[in-house]
């Protein structure tokens, strides 16, 4: 891999909109050393000392997430946005596919909540029914990227060589496809549903996880105390899981968050074309096409949907923008590219590792 | 140089063969029997016999990808499953349209964020700066084909600004063409705009700490010659790539963007492709769209030996 010419990471942090908290940030690659050391340690001895080195990355990390505000109300933001999917059968008003052409295409607050649509459905009620759709989404496809990307990524990483090679030039040609094309055609081969949509682009997020877990592996592959529980006869896999996967933890789980911000976005890109849920289920995608059909008739269907992914979008981004800044190690790009997942993308010269 | 750019293009072409190699294999990971689908369920045996037989599926696995192979090098991406029409001239006759949206969302794009980026990296922190950044951020975070639709309503349905639908070619009326692209275009760009400004306002931060610029204005320059001596060329090397990331971005916005604006572009041909499940249009368009995205990428890595000269020494 390659740095981007002209930039330190470290020097760079100053970059990004939010307020970064930096101490730490240069002194903890050496920390992580130790505490790995003391986990190997321990993990041989002691559990209990385990948990307590742990705890204290945790909470420095924890600390770290707190100052940002704005990161803040976007994880408790989200977390609220989960609980309306879970309960959104008890939470809706109505039936959401309950139809009354009697009473259709009714403005929002002309008495009835945000008013009907053309098949005079209840859209407070479909909109919180689709929030399901969205969070669905996003889980399905990041855990299906996840769990593609991550054990390819370890394997690439940890045993190099021809593996490496071949697992890499697979991914450098997945993403070589333009992300919404590359889905399409999965849909078109596996067929029109959600499942598959979510497929589709837990397809797409799959080479941008590998690619993550891949860096990390290589840098913490050399570290001493990996070498130590090699010599001692531990086996690839418990390493790779024991030693090598925690490191990997914290750009995953940012990864994980600015990810699942534009699974929202390509579930309603999806839905919005007709490839993605199909009637009469609602999703917010799949309501703006709706409203599309008779945007002569009642223009106004089409705001609530947009705001609902507009403003979730955010958060999921907000928060992933915090939880980078928290983490606080070499891994914080500054201003390094990325792409619209928020992958770090950096310039290929000849990798040569 | 010329080294560099014999490396890098002998470089991609491992990488277009393994691409060529997964559009290939969507065919065989069609769940069920193409010919059905085709012929529909009340065919007799023969018809789909003979299908099977046009659609090469008796021939081993190899031989299908290399005769399919073999007539893409010469771009000829078979026929259409339903119309019987020529996939490659089918996509020809598009081609005008999609590049036409492609390009203008991306001058679009350029227009916003050089400006934007600049300004707001030079006077970080002040309440400009913040704004900008809060509106880039939401920019992100719009969906293009809900962008689409409130510029309709705006322009075209409450009002009768600008047309919303259909295509004029450039050829016949370049007026009627602008007005046409105008919509669908700063739709498709303006989530663009809101990255690349964003990644230019970082990378400009970040060169003006850099010490040469202290030395350029220790040294008296004044501020603007600063700008466009020093600071330009070193803070475009991350906003190349991200103006480079920019192009599967757009490809992937113009298959909703064509369809919502009426658009009969290469994309709004994807979709209904998929609707139909026919896949040689859509092994086309994926294969295509995956070339563009290379060859683009050739050009950025290219361009950081012109910009940087540090990535020319191996």
């Amino acid at each position: 891999m390659s740095v981007t010419p002209d930039d330190d990471p470290i020097s760079s942090s100053v970059g990004v909109g939010t307020p970064r908290v930096d101490a730490s940030g240069a002194t903890n690659p050496a920390a992580t050393g130790a505490d790995a050391w003391s986990n190997f340690a321990a993990s041989r001895t002691e559990p209990e000392a385990v948990t307590s080195a742990t705890v204290t990355s945790r909470q420095r990390f924890i600390r770290r997430f707190k100052r940002q505000r704005l990161a803040m109300a976007s994880l408790i933001f989200v977390g609220l946005v989960v609980l309306i999917a879970i309960f959104a059968p008890w939470l809706a008003p109505t039936d959401p596919n309950k139809q009354d052409l009697m009473n259709s295409l009714k403005p929002p607050f002309g008495g009835k909540g945000l008013g009907t649509d053309q098949l005079g459905r209840d859209v407070a009620s479909r909109l919180i029914m689709a929030t399901r759709v969205s969070v669905q989404a996003a889980f399905e496809s990041v855990g299906i990227g996840l769990s593609l990307g991550v054990p390819a990524g370890m394997a690439a990483g940890y045993f190099g060589g021809r593996t490496d090679r071949l697992i890499m030039r697979v991914s450098d040609a997945l993403l070589s496809f333009p992300p919404l094309i590359l889905a399409i055609a999965v849909i078109a081969v596996l067929g029109r549903n959600l499942t598959n949509a979510m497929i589709a682009i837990g397809i797409i997020f799959a080479p941008r996880f590998l690619r993550l877990v891949r860096a990390e592996v290589l840098s913490i592959r050399e570290e001493t105390y990996v070498e130590a529980a090699r010599s001692i006869g531990t086996s690839s896999p418990k390493i790779l899981v024991r030693h090598i996967l925690p490191n990997a933890m914290p750009p995953l789980i940012v990864q994980a968050s600015l990810s699942a911000g534009f699974a929202l976005l390509a579930e309603a890109g999806l839905s919005f074309l007709g490839l993605g849920v199909q009637p009469p289920r609602a999703s917010w995608g799949s309501m703006l096409a709706e409203a599309a059909a008779v945007i002569n008739r009642e223009w106004t269907l089409m705001i609530a949907p947009g705001l609902c992914i507009i403003v979730i979008t955010l958060a999921f981004n907000i928060l992933g923008d915090g939880l980078r800044d928290s983490i606080g190690r070499e891994t914080r790009r500054g201003d390094a590219p990325t792409d619209e997942m928020g992958a770090p993308v950096v310039p290929r010269v000849d990798d040569e590792s | 140089m010329v080294k560099l750019v014999l490396r890098r293009l002998s470089g991609a072409i491992p990488l277009l063969f393994i691409i060529s190699i997964i559009t290939f294999s969507l065919v065989l990971m069609i769940p069920g029997d193409p010919a059905l689908t085709i012929a529909g369920d009340s065919a007799s045996e023969q018809t789909l016999a003979a299908i099977r037989e046009r659609l090469g599926e008796n021939d081993p696995i190899l031989t299908r990808y290399f005769a399919w192979i073999g007539d893409v090098l010469w771009l000829d991406f078979g026929s259409s499953l339903f119309s019987e029409t020529s996939v490659t001239s089918a996509i020809w006759q598009r081609l005008p349209v999609t590049l036409s949206l492609a390009v203008v969302a991306l001058v679009i794009s350029l227009l916003i964020s050089l400006p934007a980026g600049l300004i707001a990296g030079l006077n970080s922190g002040t309440i400009f700066d913040r704004l900008l950044t809060i509106g880039a951020s939401m920019g992100v975070a719009i969906p293009s084909f809900w962008l689409g639709l409130l510029l309709s309503v705006v322009f075209a349905v409450n009002n009768d600004w600008l047309p919303a639908i259909g295509y004029v070619s450039i050829a016949e009326s370049p007026v009627e063409w602008f007005k046409h692209m105008l919509l669908p275009a700063f739709s498709l760009g303006l989530a663009s705009s809101a990255t690349l400004t964003r990644q230019l306002r970082s990378s400009v931060i970040t060169t003006m700490q850099q010490d040469y610029i202290r030395t350029a204005r220790a040294k008296g320059l004044r501020g603007r010659k600063v700008v466009f001596k020093h600071l330009l060329k070193n803070a475009s090397v991350p906003a190349v790539t991200s103006l480079g990331l920019q192009i599967p971005i757009l490809l992937s916005g113009t298959v909703i963007i064509e369809g919502l604006f009426s658009l009969n572009g290469i994309g709004n041909y994807a979709v209904s492709a998929v609707l139909l499940q026919d896949l040689p249009v859509v092994q086309a368009v994926v294969l295509l769209s995956a070339v563009v995205v290379v060859v683009t990428n050739l050009a950025v890595d290219i361009s950081y030996a012109y910009l940087n000269p540090k990535t020319r020494l191996q």
